[in-house]
């Protein structure tokens, strides 16, 4: 069976229904020229994305956020319809507090953008992310450092552990940075699986600060939601590396 | 205070959605646009729509659509156009670059050569390659922002995607 190029893209996308997904992995079983052109797809994609990934990182310029400051725009706000939008910027100044509010909602909503195209569909040795139908879990050198790697410590790939904590349903959970993104994993049979992500506020100088006084507030509510007790320290916490995660006896 | 009216709340609320969804709105524009500068352009213009135009958009619709529409519109009829008047560069091939030695080099190289190859594409390609490359939308949410048939997005993207690769990757395209 032969396939077309859009075809082949397709499904490179995860873009085909079942039954074509079918048909297509049982011929790339047999057929390594296949096996390359839907590996060119990927790469390619894999090429584009992480390009305009860094964009992320960015602070979103001041004068976009200042049109979307609410204080002033409805302090203001006549009875009827037919205040002016608040074009000029409003003297609030106060980027933190823009984060902060940015995180929050955005949580949820940068998983997605994430899963879409930060995190996956680079080459396997990068990828941060691996979808399963269990939900998202650990890949690669986020799964390499949330194994092993100390709290407070940066690894090579930029992946910082911040801390260690019990879970109410008695699996280990750590909270983590990585370029411009915090997230807590929590560890089970299958391996860390990512349960949520913010993103992190960028200083005006572009460059990403770490400090736990920025990891987004919405993080440290569920960091609080889902903890059964104090973080470990550091000798509890090499202990549970150092036995590979596995629960006391 | 006036603030407490229903209508302000709805207002509210819409604006806060907007915010959660800036950093993707500005990576696709940055997927359309040459620089930086003209990102921020398109973002600020497209904000300053959408909040002029939000009576327009139908709330239990999705917003992210809506405005990625109105993105797309005004960097046709507007952003587009102005660079176009003041295009003067020739995107080169990535394939010529010798600086092996210099691993940094050639990954700067690398990321300028796809906003280069990038440049090169028909509006509409580009379109569709940001929205589902660089912005993660399936092709039927890709579709429904150009308001084009699934079809015509897939062969867009097929297109604009074969462009990419022969000028990125131009010994890997071909045979081997």
């Amino acid at each position: 069976m032969t396939f077309d190029d859009e075809t082949l893209m397709a499904y490179a996308d995860g873009e085909l229904d079942d039954k074509r997904r079918r048909e297509i992995e049982a011929a790339l079983a047999l057929d390594p020229e296949l096996v390359r052109r839907v590996d060119a797809h990927r790469r390619l994609r894999a090429q584009v994305s992480d390009h305009y990934q860094a964009e992320l990182e960015a602070p979103v310029p001041d004068a976009v956020m200042a049109l979307l400051q609410p204080a002033q725009a409805d302090a203001f706000e006549p009875e009827s319809d037919t205040r002016v939008l608040p074009f000029i910027a409003p003297a609030v100044n106060d980027r933190r507090a823009v984060w902060t509010n940015l995180t929050a909602i955005a949580a949820s909503l940068l998983i997605g953008a994430l899963v879409g195209s930060q995190w996956l569909g680079r080459d396997s040795s990068a990828v941060l992310l691996q979808p399963t139908p269990d939900g998202l879990f650990a890949a690669g050198p986020l799964e390499a450092a949330l194994t092993g790697d100390a709290s407070g410590t940066t690894g090579r790939d930029g992946i910082r552990m911040i801390l260690t904590f019990p879970a109410t349903d008695g699996s280990y959970c750590r909270s983590f940075t990585t370029s411009g993104v915090a997230g807590i994993a929590c560890r089970d049979d299958a391996g860390w699986q990512v349960r949520s992500t913010g993103s992190l506020p960028v200083s005006s100088g572009g460059e990403i600060r770490t400090a736990g006084s920025t990891f987004p507030a919405v993080l440290l509510e569920e960091i609080d939601r889902i903890s059964a007790g104090d973080p470990l320290d550091s000798s509890g916490e090499a202990e549970l590396i150092a036995r590979g995660w596995r629960p006391a006896d | 205070m006036a603030a407490n009216s229903p209508d302000s709340h709805a207002r509210q609320a819409v604006r806060d959605e907007i915010i959660a969804l800036l950093p993707r709105l500005r990576l696709f524009a940055r997927s359309l646009t040459r620089d930086a500068a003209d990102a921020d352009d398109l973002l600020q213009l497209t904000v300053e729509r959408a909040l002029v135009k939000q009576e327009q958009w139908t709330p239990g619709t999705r917003l992210d659509s809506w405005m990625y529409r109105i993105m797309k519109n005004i960097w046709i009829d507007e952003i587009r156009a102005r660079t176009r008047r003041t295009d003067v560069f020739a995107p080169e091939s990535a394939g010529e670059h010798v600086g092996a030695e210099d691993p940094h080099f050639e990954k700067r190289l690398r990321a300028m050569s796809v906003e280069q190859a990038m440049d090169t594409l028909p509006d509409e390609q580009r379109l569709a390659v940001g929205l589902v490359l660089v912005e993660g939308l399936s092709y039927r949410e890709a579709a429904a922002v150009m308001d084009v048939p699934m079809g015509t997005l897939t062969s867009r993207l097929a297109r604009g995607r074969a462009a990419l690769e022969a000028r990125l990757n131009p010994q890997e395209g071909s045979a081997s």
